[in-house]
């Protein structure tokens, strides 16, 4: 993604989840935007036609997405009467494959009528191309072969459409793990149109904290935005996803517990301590909260904490007013240094 | 005009699509394959109405297309033993779009909630279903020649609506379909006290028809001769459901409305009498009609020159009374009340009613005290009131009119103004008192 | 002996009683005097009892989590054995509590026909389970009946309770007769299981039902005085956690002391609730006198769930090579478990909050008390953050009374 696209500061950006009937769309996109538990899925019905919804993140980026029913008349009237209207101006295609289907020809054709579409309204657009339903493959290395086979099917198909191999990307997931956290997080961060800047401005602030991690994210969904290491590699390069799992369950063990909705709960604070690491979870923006990973250091948690609080209304002058990078960092350098010692 | 009617459902893999169809081919379900295909409409157009959202479902709705008017009503069922938890479907009925589609409304509900009951009690229309075996490739060819129950219920629904505007369709022995086209017709005026009913059509048997109590318990008592508050206390029912329920009857056009037959009544014959004495199956049947019961054989029918001078002598003028004294001989064999009733019904004999007419008084005099009735002609509207009052009650005659439809028709039967305040004066005469 | 903490009972004293003195009324001195007292009693009891029955030594007392224990000292784990009818779900009650299967997965388990051992590694308890097939003639007299019941604790009868349940019951009622002649020592807990999916008002019915049924026969046969307890279960939701938490409860000598303790705490810091959770297993060894509602059980189970997750992510540094390549996640629960065994030995006891509220009112609280026992806390309202210190160090005062009572 190059700093032309992300400079464009579109309002709205249009997702689209399509894929054949049955692959999981409304599946996921429940579980992901309208916190469903994966076992409650079962209950949902097919989706006619397309479903509409707008989630808001980091303040002015808002998603459109459009959840379009897999079944062959929709599909066919999505590539005739309606193939301008559905494929113009399209940021992202997440496109769903179920990979214990029983026709896996069909649906490569059915991908390719649609990426052909898109080629054709919106040349410049993303490409996500899930393997959904992994759980239902006992093995791993069954698992793997069969993303493989058909992650190097699929990327023909695109080539022969016309997508640069940069544009295409491949995920394995399933509503039962953390896999589909991190397709949908890449997807975010690719959306995220001042990425860069946040991540400068994390970046600055984790050097302030002496912090070994810092990542944002979105109360909703629990999706990742964005995050900065430092220090050593974390060993577990699938952390992310597993965070976005496991925020995800707390809200709903806390609604649950509270008798509210899930959409409603979100805690103010979340701190934990041992002997490792202290961790530390706050609001920082409107939609977002923040998470901090620093050394065992009860002083420097504390003023770690406070920092955070002072850096949020620096956060929230970028949700709301796009400033050039520099200018609104320098703000918050002056605060923060001052009180970190 | 019903133009075609079909069966669509909401397929779990395939999405929208017409399963069923009568008569075949009016729809175009495929817009890839053959164009030169003639149908009524193509399904594509419409079928994000016929299968909607199913937050819109349980609903009537009404698409136009192609001069077509679309009526429908999607049925959405919410199941975990269906696929994706749901079973939606649509009954859709394709008509001209200049039809009323007011008459049609009650018909598509019926069906709709009838398809469901068939679903929701016996699984019907899952079990019914080739889509499941089918492929994709073949699925033209394949459910044009599927013979269902349902296409043989479709093809019998627009056959019967349209030739007789009603139909009973069977799919088993428990599951029937009854469907009529309402006409909309205006409301006959309401059923009064001493309105007299006669059926005019015979009603079905008893063992096809009991849901109708008040009618079940009327129905015998039906007979052209008692008014509507006899027969309400014969069978014990409240007048008002009695009105109701001939109401209906008339509404139907299985039973007219009488006057009481009274000797003082005055008819006379109209131009359809004529008619009337050309046409010798209707004076025969006549003749059968009106012979008095007791000599109800073959010898003593009564003489169709009888019948038809009867009639005749039948003038503005004559009462009934007069009529039956002065031709006492002809009419020994004959039920003089049938003889009239027929008329009427065959509307060859119509009905002279006499009005009071309110004539306005300068001045509102003050009703005297005496009792004794006043000569004076400006109080005679008043007592011409009461007088009518009296008489009505007594006779079973029509109250008096309004003023003004008395006034606008002053000039129609002014010819008959003279009797009737003759008739008047002899009745404020003889009023005891 | 007498007072184990007693100096550093008054030390707050000091300090602290100038400042507020309600929360410091030495709220642990008589307690843990009294309870110390009932916990030597205790021992010396079972103590004896172990001297007359060896056979029968039911209950572990004796761990001192941070110093592994001499494999032989195992034997004196809290152990039961799982018995009802086939196909009532003690295969799937065994794995899911004690061996952590996902209860989905429990779907597709084959039917059992040898007793089945299982043990559980790394928690606080070392409970160790074994599962008895039905056809296995257990009860007969020629059946070798020591191997199975010599050195149990409680025996856990499962009944199907969305199945015909009467013969489960007569086999049931056999049971509880032969263990009252023979074991007289070991509990018997009922389970009336699978009551996922039932109505609220069958399922208590069934309840009523089963319990009304079995103490009528037993009281028939003059075994009345038996008491037998009973636990709607079903592993799809925490219920069977709950349950097996009462079952190991009671297998505890030391439980009296534990909520004697913990009601104290409660008390004087304001807290809601408190449940001390074998941080592993999820089964709570004590909690409050307070009335115990499922759904608190509920959100202190998840929030375990939470912070040994978090933990796990980011507490790798500890180790000594921490693994290059990432670990399979097929493998993710004994990861964790050598995990924590590394971070607990930084030295620094690990703590969580979790706060709601802007204002700080009602958070709840987990503080470690060994690396395989914490406290968790659902503080109740006006337990604000001001007290906080008071609230950290009476909580430091019970993890030291705790940490002793298992030491002895």
């Amino acid at each position: 993604m190059s700093s032309s696209e992300r400079g464009k500061r579109q309002k709205q950006r249009k997702v689209l989840l399509m894929g054949r009937s049955g692959a999981g769309k409304s599946s996921m996109r429940s579980i992901i935007f309208s916190n469903y538990v994966a076992k409650d899925v079962r209950r949902l019905g097919a989706t006619v036609d397309v479903e509409h919804s707008n989630i808001k993140f980091m303040g002015n980026l808002m998603l459109n997405l459009w959840d379009c029913g897999g079944q062959d008349a929709f599909v066919e009237s999505y590539l005739t009467n309606q193939r301008s209207h559905v494929f113009t101006s399209v940021a992202v295609l997440i496109f769903v494959f179920d990979i214990s289907s029983s026709e896996p020809a069909a649906d490569l054709l059915s991908f390719a009528s649609t990426i052909r579409a898109l080629h054709e309204f919106s040349p410049n657009s993303k490409v996500f191309v899930l393997f959904h339903k992994m759980d239902l493959i006992p093995s791993v290395e069954q698992k793997t072969t069969v993303f493989r086979d058909r992650a190097a099917e699929v990327r023909n198909t695109c080539e022969a459409e016309g997508f640069v191999p940069g544009q295409v990307d491949f995920s394995a997931t399933s509503i039962w793990d953390q896999s589909l956290y991190r397709a949908w997080t890449q997807v975010i961060y690719f959306l995220v149109p001042n990425a860069a800047t946040i991540e400068a401005m994390l970046q600055k602030l984790a050097d302030i904290l002496d912090a070994k991690e810092l990542f944002l994210y979105e109360r909703t969904t629990c999706l990742i935005v964005t995050h900065v290491s430092r220090g050593p590699e974390n060993p577990y390069p699938d952390r992310f996803e597993r965070l976005s799992s496991i925020l995800k369950s707390h809200k709903h063990s806390m609604a649950k517990h509270t008798g509210v909705m899930a959409s409603e709960v979100s805690f103010a604070e979340m701190q934990i301590k041992t002997g490792a690491f202290m961790f530390f979870i706050t609001r920082l923006t409107e939609n977002t909260n923040i998470a901090v990973v620093m050394p065992s250091n009860e002083g420097a948690f504390n003023v770690a904490r406070i920092n955070v609080q002072l850096a949020r209304k620096e956060f929230a002058h970028l949700d709301i007013v796009e400033k050039k990078g520099k200018e609104v960092q320098r703000v918050p350098k002056e605060d923060l240094e001052a009180l970190s010692d | 005009m019903l133009r075609a009617i079909f069966y669509a459902r909401f397929h779990p893999e395939r999405g929208p699509c017409i399963l069923h169809q009568s008569p075949p081919d009016a729809i175009i379900s495929d817009t890839t394959s053959n164009h030169q295909q003639q149908g009524l409409l193509s399904f594509a157009d419409v079928s994000p109405y016929v299968i909607p959202a199913h937050e819109i479902c349980n609903a009537a709705l009404s698409v136009c297309s192609n001069g077509l008017r679309l009526l429908g009503f999607p049925v959405s069922l919410e199941d975990a033993k269906y696929a994706r938890n749901r079973f939606a479907f649509n009954v859709c009925y394709v008509l001209d779009d200049d039809v009323e589609p007011r008459a049609w409304g009650a018909v598509v509900r019926k069906t709709a909630c009838f398809f469901q009951a068939l679903e929701e009690e016996s699984g019907l229309l899952q079990a019914g279903d080739p889509v499941e075996d089918l492929k994709l490739t073949s699925e033209n060819e394949n459910h044009a020649n599927y013979a269902s129950w349902i296409d043989k219920l479709l093809h019998q629904i627009v056959d019967d609506l349209n030739s007789y505007g009603e139909t009973c369709a069977r799919v088993d022995s428990t599951h029937v379909l009854n469907l009529r086209l309402p006409t909309l017709r205006p409301r006959p005026a309401p059923v009064e006290a001493w309105h007299v009913p006669l059926l005019t059509r015979p009603l079905p048997d008893a063992d096809r028809w009991t849901c109708d109590l008040v009618l079940q318990q009327i129905r015998p008592h039906i007979d052209g001769v008692k008014h509507v508050q006899r027969i309400a206390e014969l069978a014990d029912v409240e007048p008002i459901s009695v009105k109701k329920a001939i109401g209906e009857l008339v509404y139907h056009r299985h039973a007219i409305i009488l006057d009481t037959f009274h000797f003082q009544a005055i008819y006379a014959v109209t131009d359809a009498f004529a008619y009337f004495v050309e046409n010798q199956d209707m004076v025969d049947e006549c003749c059968a009609y009106v012979a008095a019961p007791r000599v109800l054989s073959s010898t003593s029918i009564p003489q169709s020159s009888t019948i038809i001078a009867l009639y005749r002598a039948l003038s503005i003028g004559t009462t009934l009374q007069e009529l039956s004294l002065s031709h006492a001989d002809q009419l020994h064999n004959i039920d003089i009340r049938r003889l009239i009733t027929y008329g009427v019904i065959k509307r060859f004999l119509r009905r002279i009613h006499k009005y009071a007419l309110s004539i306005e008084s300068q001045a509102s005099t003050p009703r005297p005290s005496n009792g004794s009735f006043a000569t004076n002609p400006n109080s005679l509207p008043r007592n011409a009131d009461q007088a009518w009052k009296t008489a009505a009650l007594s006779s079973g005659w029509p109250t008096p009119p309004t003023a003004d439809t008395a006034a606008s028709r002053a000039g129609k039967e002014s010819h008959e103004d003279q009797d009737q305040d003759g008739l008047l004066e002899a009745f404020l005469d003889v009023r005891p008192k | 002996m007498r007072t184990l903490f007693s100096d550093k009972i008054h030390a707050p004293c000091s300090p602290a009683a100038e400042l507020r003195p309600d929360p410091f009324e030495l709220p642990f001195q008589s307690s843990l005097h009294s309870s110390r007292s009932a916990s030597v009693v205790n021992n010396w009891l079972t103590q004896q009892f172990q001297n007359e029955l060896p056979s029968t030594n039911e209950t572990s007392y004796t761990h001192g989590a941070p110093n592994p224990l001499p494999p032989m000292r195992r034997k004196a784990n809290p152990r039961f054995v799982f018995m009802g009818m086939r196909r009532c779900g003690k295969s799937s009650v065994q794995k899911v509590v004690v061996q952590k299967l996902p209860p989905a997965d429990s779907l597709y388990l084959e039917p059992t026909y040898k007793v089945e051992h299982a043990t559980m590694h790394g928690s606080f308890l070392h409970f160790e389970s074994a599962e008895i097939p039905t056809q296995l003639p257990v009860l007969s007299p020629s059946y070798d009946h020591a191997s199975i019941f010599s050195n149990i604790g409680a025996v856990i009868w499962i009944i199907d309770s969305q199945d015909e349940y009467f013969s489960s019951i007569s086999e049931l009622l056999r049971t509880a007769v032969f263990l009252a002649k023979n074991y007289p020592s070991i509990n018997l807990d009922v389970f009336i299981h699978k009551t996922d999916g039932l109505s609220e008002e069958y399922k208590y019915d069934t309840f009523r039902e089963v319990r009304q049924r079995v103490q009528d026969e037993l009281s028939d046969v003059g075994y009345g005085h038996r008491s037998i307890s009973y636990y709607q279960t079903s592993i799809f939701d925490h219920s069977i956690f709950e349950a097996m938490s009462k079952v190991v409860q009671k297998l505890l000598p030391q439980l009296p002391s534990l909520e004697t303790l913990l009601t104290k705490l409660c008390a004087t810091c304001r807290i809601q609730k408190a449940y001390l959770f074998d941080t592993v297993s999820k089964i709570y060894i004590a909690t409050d006198a307070s009335p115990t509602l499922l759904k608190d059980y509920e959100v202190c189970s998840d929030y375990v769930d939470v912070i040994v997750d978090i933990k796990q992510l980011y507490g790798w540094q500890e180790q000594v090579g921490a693994p290059s390549t990432s670990p399979p996640q097929q493998q993710e629960q004994q990861e964790e478990d050598e995990q924590r065994q590394n971070s607990s030995d930084a030295g620094l006891i690990g703590e969580s909050i979790v706060t709601y509220d802007k204002t700080g009112d009602g958070y709840m609280f987990a503080r470690e008390v060994n690396d395989s026992l914490s406290l968790i806390c659902i503080m109740g309202k006006g337990s604000s953050v001001e007290k906080r210190v008071l609230i950290d160090y009476n909580v430091d005062v019970f993890v030291d009374a705790v940490v002793k009572i298992f030491q002895v």
